[in-house]
């Protein structure tokens, strides 16, 4: 990594951080799911672009990956299985779902970044 | 004190941040499975049930738990992977996918066995209980 990188990296990363802090601190583990849903659903969108470089790439990584967190989903979503009345359900709610909702906001934001970029690119020509 | 605690969180994101990016930059991307995502979140999973209970400053759990650790970990890159396996793979992706959950949670686990005793995330929240 280039030192630009590093700096790039470093100052999206404190941002995707402290918002995460912001909408998550004291809530629900509900608000990290929506955060972290949300979050894949933007990097998806802005890797689906393709524009910009390694540097908007590493940007993209480093702001939406530090928005959203697995370790605080996986010790969270346990520490609330645990406790659970019902954990098949729990498991459910709190592990299955926000991942195949994580994934299929991913391939959505995919879609919408090429169908964005190859309407870019067209009004460009 | 909330300034303090989002200068932590905020400076922790940095550095995880900081630090997964360059890991997944050097290891490349020639491997079958993504294996650099599925350490580092296996790894934070780890760190942040093992921590969770040593930690007692506000500020340092900030700047550690839902700073570093956190943005060492990431969903959106792993569900972007999941996605680019399936359409390349097919039924790996979702193997990828659920490897990856079992890993974390059994690191989770094993984290909480090593931790004094178990606080922390137990509330079920995202923050850690940092900004209480």
């Amino acid at each position: 990594m280039s030192p630009l990188e590093v700096a790039v990296v470093a100052g999206a990363g404190a941002c995707g951080a402290l918002v995460r802090h912001e909408l998550t601190s004291d809530r629900p583990l509900l608000a990290l799911h929506v955060v972290n849903v949300g979050g894949s659903l933007l990097l998806g969108v802005a890797l689906g672009l393709d524009r910009g470089g390694v540097v908007l790439a590493v940007a993209a990584a480093g702001l939406f990956g530090g928005l959203t967190s697995f370790s605080s989903w996986v010790v969270g979503a346990r520490a609330v299985v645990r406790e659970a009345r019902r954990p098949a359900t729990a498991q459910l709610v709190h592990l299955a779902l926000p991942a195949v909702l994580a994934v299929l906001a991913a391939g959505l934001g995919v879609a919408v970044g090429r169908a964005l970029g190859g309407v870019a690119v067209g009004v460009g020509a | 004190m909330q300034t303090r605690l989002r200068i932590a969180v905020a400076a922790g994101g940095a550095v995880g941040s900081v630090g997964r990016v360059w890991l997944d930059t050097a290891a490349g991307d020639a491997a079958a499975l993504p294996w650099t995502t599925l350490a580092v979140n296996v790894t934070g999973a780890f760190a942040l049930a093992a921590l969770a209970g040593r930690l007692r400053g506000p500020v340092a759990r900030a700047a550690l738990l839902t700073g570093a650790i956190g943005a060492w970990t990431t969903v959106s890159t792993l569900a972007v992977e999941v996605v680019d396996l399936t359409l390349l793979r097919g039924p790996l992706g979702a193997a990828y996918l659920a490897l990856t959950l079992a890993a974390g949670i059994l690191a989770a686990w094993l984290g909480d066995r090593t931790a004094p005793h178990s606080t922390g995330p137990s509330d079920g929240r995202g923050g850690h209980g940092v900004g209480a």
